[in-house]
């Protein structure tokens, strides 16, 4: 049954097929004109000028031998060093763009010879991966409830692993305390009605 | 019910059994109690599927009276309730009740003292549990190993939660290893 519908949530097929439609900067090898695709008109390619074009657009043309990919800023060893260094240091998430993952994967996957140290690259990412994984756990362990759950600077990947989970216990919470509320909850509207009361005191005052 | 009607969990909620003590005499209701042709007696204790209970435990009959009084299942009594406080990971749930907080969630429209401290216990062990759940899912420590008796445990809705994470981290360990 799983295979015959879609899938309630993304994939991650589906979230780096997404991916693939951001721009990426690229350094052309050869001339090609300009394309009308349905998403975008690309400007025509003059090599050894840079131009900015989809990601799938540029992995298909890097697997021709047709362009180079200037990996994102972001994407650099010393970079990266810096934020595994971050990562574990700090309680909470460092900054990273909002498809880090996919991204590396595919740059990794299409191009590890445009990148600058891609093993190291590699291990950094697995690396900060783990990191993450480890203090999301930390942090759902310690926060998991029926009303909201807050957490800043995750992927959308990693959203999106959490987040088939993660849902189900929010709606199971959110049965079990049902109309009764959560403990959190009735003490919250205990003190606002608490408060609410000391207010009308003052006026009879 | 309306959208849980189809439900199997819901269906299945409903047929798990309710201790329950008459509080006035029913006619010909003895064979519930297995003496065929005879009344019920006021008095008589018996366990009931829950969506009997539940609908004989709030009809009033001739003014305040109820037809009969529930208790507790032994899956949400005290000492169930005071194990989970102790350690929520320690306790076979599947072992009580398939669905267990779906009978505690359907319990506590039903008894009138201690409905909070229910529902905060129930809320609390499933928080921790899931937890725990999720770490398995996602490193499988061996199917005999480490952990197995907790598993195995594992109630109904605690299973599909385990599934879930489950199915995700081996759908992104796929992703990433045809990425290779």
């Amino acid at each position: 049954m799983d295979m015959a519908l879609p899938h309630q949530h993304l994939t991650p097929q589906e979230v780096a097929f997404i991916c693939e439609s951001e721009l990426i900067t690229i350094v052309p090898r050869q001339r090609l004109d300009a394309l009308n695709l349905i998403s975008i008109n690309t400007r025509p390619l003059v090599p050894p000028q840079r131009a900015e074009v989809p990601l799938w657009l540029a992995v298909f043309l890097r697997k021709q031998k047709r362009c180079n990919i200037v990996p994102p800023d972001w994407l650099t060893v010393d970079n990266l060093d810096r934020l595994v260094k971050e990562e574990s240091v700090s309680a909470a998430f460092s900054q990273m763009p909002w498809r880090w993952m996919e991204v590396a994967e595919i740059l990794l996957d299409a191009c590890p010879d445009d990148l600058n140290g891609p093993a190291d690259i590699a291990l950094h990412i697995r690396t900060l991966r783990e990191l993450r994984q480890a203090k999301i756990r930390a942090g759902l362990a310690d926060q998991i409830n029926s009303s909201y759950i807050k957490i800043n600077n995750l992927g959308l990947m990693e959203v999106c692993e959490i987040r088939p989970w993660v849902g189900k216990v929010v709606d199971g919470l959110r049965k079990i305390e049902g109309e009764t509320g959560s403990a959190a909850a009735r003490k919250r509207k205990e003190e606002a009605d608490e408060d609410e009361d000391e207010d009308m005191y003052d006026d009879d005052l | 019910m309306g959208s849980k009607y189809y439900d199997i969990d819901a269906i299945l909620t409903d047929a798990q059994k309710i201790p329950c003590t008459f509080e006035v005499d029913v006619a010909g209701l003895g064979y519930l109690d297995g003496n065929d042709n005879n009344d019920m007696k006021a008095g008589t204790k018996l366990e009931l599927p829950l969506w009997l209970a539940e609908v004989l435990a709030v009809s009033e009959r001739l003014g305040t009276e109820t037809f009969i009084h529930t208790n507790l299942p032994h899956a949400l009594s005290a000492p169930v309730m005071n194990a989970l406080k102790a350690n929520p990971l320690s306790v076979n749930l599947r072992e009580l009740a398939m669905h267990f907080y779906a009978l505690g969630e359907r319990m506590v429209n039903l008894v009138e003292d201690a409905e909070e401290e229910l529902v905060d216990t129930l809320s609390d062990t499933f928080r921790q549990r899931v937890i725990e759940i999720a770490d398995h899912a996602v490193n499988p420590r061996g199917a005999l190993g480490e952990g197995s008796d907790f598993l195995n445990g594992l109630e109904e809705s605690e299973r599909q939660v385990f599934r879930a994470a489950h199915d995700s981290s081996k759908a992104m360990k796929g992703w990433r290893a045809e990425k290779k």
